[in-house]
């Protein structure tokens, strides 16, 4: 269970923060205001 | 008595450490409240992460996965989301604008009268969150000690007050780092040990236990489609829209060295944020699946379960973590209506030119008596966490004002009007018969505050001619030439040091 559990989330956690370090590499230096 | 000792000495230590470290040189501006804009990635990482990662997070999730099952673990992915969002858009906003606070950037946007109000309806939302936090801090403390709830409140305050006040952010930083390590290892000793402790040695038969009762769902973070609509979403919505412009969550991220640091820093905060919630709600269903600790209840069956399984040892190490975690949010809860105050208010209003040290006097008069009233409110227990959906609600109208202020349009008119309808509707739907008048009593505050702020927002800025997206203005342009000939203090220490 727990690891369930465990591997669901960090599954989601891993999804989002790649997705933001992705978007977060894309805009480097643009983006509003840059 | 040893967690306590151990959370004073670390505490006093590293306050005292920083301070007398920071005596030998020059001040610089926001040297107490921003850290001298000199946070470093772990800094940031950690201090971003545990600023929203509090109460709710612990005894919340506790209770919220009595009903929801691993479902409850979605409040604190929702914080995996505001994290990405703020190291990707606001939390890089306020470092690029050079701002020392949230409502800063209102009067660069709208003028003087809009900071003022923004900055009093803000410190009122933190505070309220710090009453949350205060009352944690007083629930743990009795756990840990026996005392009352009052004194555990007054104790714990005490030592969340010291948290801060000795040398500022710098304190909460290094602080908030260090303890990382504490946070982590109770949790995965102690989820361990209850393993240990359960019939086979694995959590197996809790699974059982849900299965057996025909709730598989239970056991699944994806729970089911309603549960995913209902609290997963309506957890994404309120944290990210009411925390992404939030005073307590940004202020790390204008202390950081750069933008590259809070860019950096998602990689660490987003997990450190986001695994606490797996724990918690492991700890959560397994308390549920024993019958001697179902009896209890949700709200004390977790805690109970944790005191009578595990070894003394490790029980205490559990609850140093969990203190760890409500001390870090009560920190920056308490310094960041304190930096609203001496900043928006004090140095704004009735002293421009007042000097880092009378800025440094006014923040820490403010977290005294910020921190006091809270533990003062706190033990008379008042039932706060009903008032939450409500508090944070205030902040979604807040959000769009500045997106679309640094990114669209400005009118002062149509902001105004924005916040103004916002807040009334906010309030309507909490303390009239509005919503059952409407048939829509189910409907959270941040969904209602959220569809007034975006209609009244998208509506008058398209209607109305305004000013240029302040990204898009030579005053931008102008402030940005005048923050890069300001020599950072990370420049010049490493100038002095080369």
């Amino acid at each position: 269970m727990f690891w369930h559990i465990f591997i669901q989330s960090s599954l989601f956690i891993a999804a989002g923060t790649l997705l933001g370090g992705l978007i977060n590499w894309l805009t480097r230096g643009r983006g509003p205001g840059a | 008595m040893a967690v306590l000792l151990y959370l004073l000495v670390l505490v006093v230590g590293v306050g005292t450490w920083l301070a007398r470290r920071a005596r030998g040189r020059a001040a610089v501006q926001g040297e107490f409240a921003l850290a001298g804009r000199s946070l470093s990635t772990l800094e940031v990482a950690a201090t971003l992460a545990f600023s929203v990662l509090g109460t709710a997070h612990i005894l919340g999730v506790f209770e919220l996965s009595w009903t929801l099952g691993a479902a409850a673990v979605w409040f604190s992915l929702a914080h995996v989301v505001l994290l990405v969002v703020v190291c990707l858009s606001t939390g890089l906003w306020v470092r690029r604008l050079g701002v020392s606070t949230v409502p800063e950037i209102l009067e660069l946007l709208y003028g003087e009268k809009m900071r003022v109000v923004v900055s009093c309806v803000m410190a009122g939302v933190v505070t309220g969150l710090l009453t949350v936090e205060t009352q944690g801090l007083g629930i743990l403390m009795a756990t840990m000690t026996g005392w009352s709830l009052h004194q555990g409140a007054v104790a714990g305050g005490l030592i969340g007050i010291l948290y801060v006040i000795v040398a500022g952010m710098k304190e909460v930083g290094y602080l908030n780092v260090i303890n990382a390590t504490v946070k982590y290892g109770g949790l995965i000793l102690a989820t361990l040990f209850l393993a240990a402790s359960l019939p086979g040695g694995n959590f197996e038969s809790v699974r059982s236990f849900y299965l057996h009762r025909g709730e598989p769902q239970m056991l699944s973070i994806y729970g089911t489609p309603q549960i995913l609509l209902s609290f997963a979403l309506a957890s994404i919505i309120a944290v990210l829209f009411s925390q992404g412009i939030s005073q307590n969550l940004l202020q790390p991220a204008m202390g950081a060295r750069d933008e590259a640091t809070i860019r950096r820093a998602l990689w660490i905060a987003a997990p450190l944020n986001g695994m606490f919630g797996v724990f918690a709600v492991v700890i959560g269903l397994t308390a549920r699946s024993l019958p001697q600790f179902q009896a209890l209840g949700p709200k004390v069956a977790a805690t109970s379960m944790l005191v009578a399984l595990l070894p003394p040892w490790l029980a205490a190490l559990l609850l140093a973590s969990f203190l760890t975690a409500v001390l870090s949010t009560f920190a920056m809860a308490c310094l960041a209506p304190a930096t609203l105050f001496s900043v928006d208010i004090f140095q704004r209003l009735y002293r421009p030119d007042a000097t880092e040290a009378e800025v440094k006097r006014a923040t820490r008069v403010a977290i005294l008596a910020v921190g006091g009233s809270a533990i003062g409110v706190a033990s008379a227990l008042p039932p706060i966490l009903a008032a939450v959906n409500w508090l944070f609600s205030w902040l979604v109208p807040v959000f769009w004002v500045v997106v679309f202020g640094l990114c669209w349009k400005r009118s002062a008119g149509v902001a105004a009007l924005t916040l103004g309808s916002a807040w009334v509707v906010n309030s309507a739907w909490s303390f009239t018969s509005l919503p059952a008048l409407l048939g829509v009593s189910a409907l959270p505050n941040v969904y209602v505050t959220l569809a007034v702020t975006l209609a009244v927002s998208v509506v008058g800025n398209a209607c109305s001619t305004g000013s240029e997206a302040y990204f898009s203005s030579g005053a931008y342009r102008t402030r940005r030439a005048s923050i890069s000939l300001r020599l950072p203090e990370t420049v010049r220490m490493t100038a002095k040091s080369g």
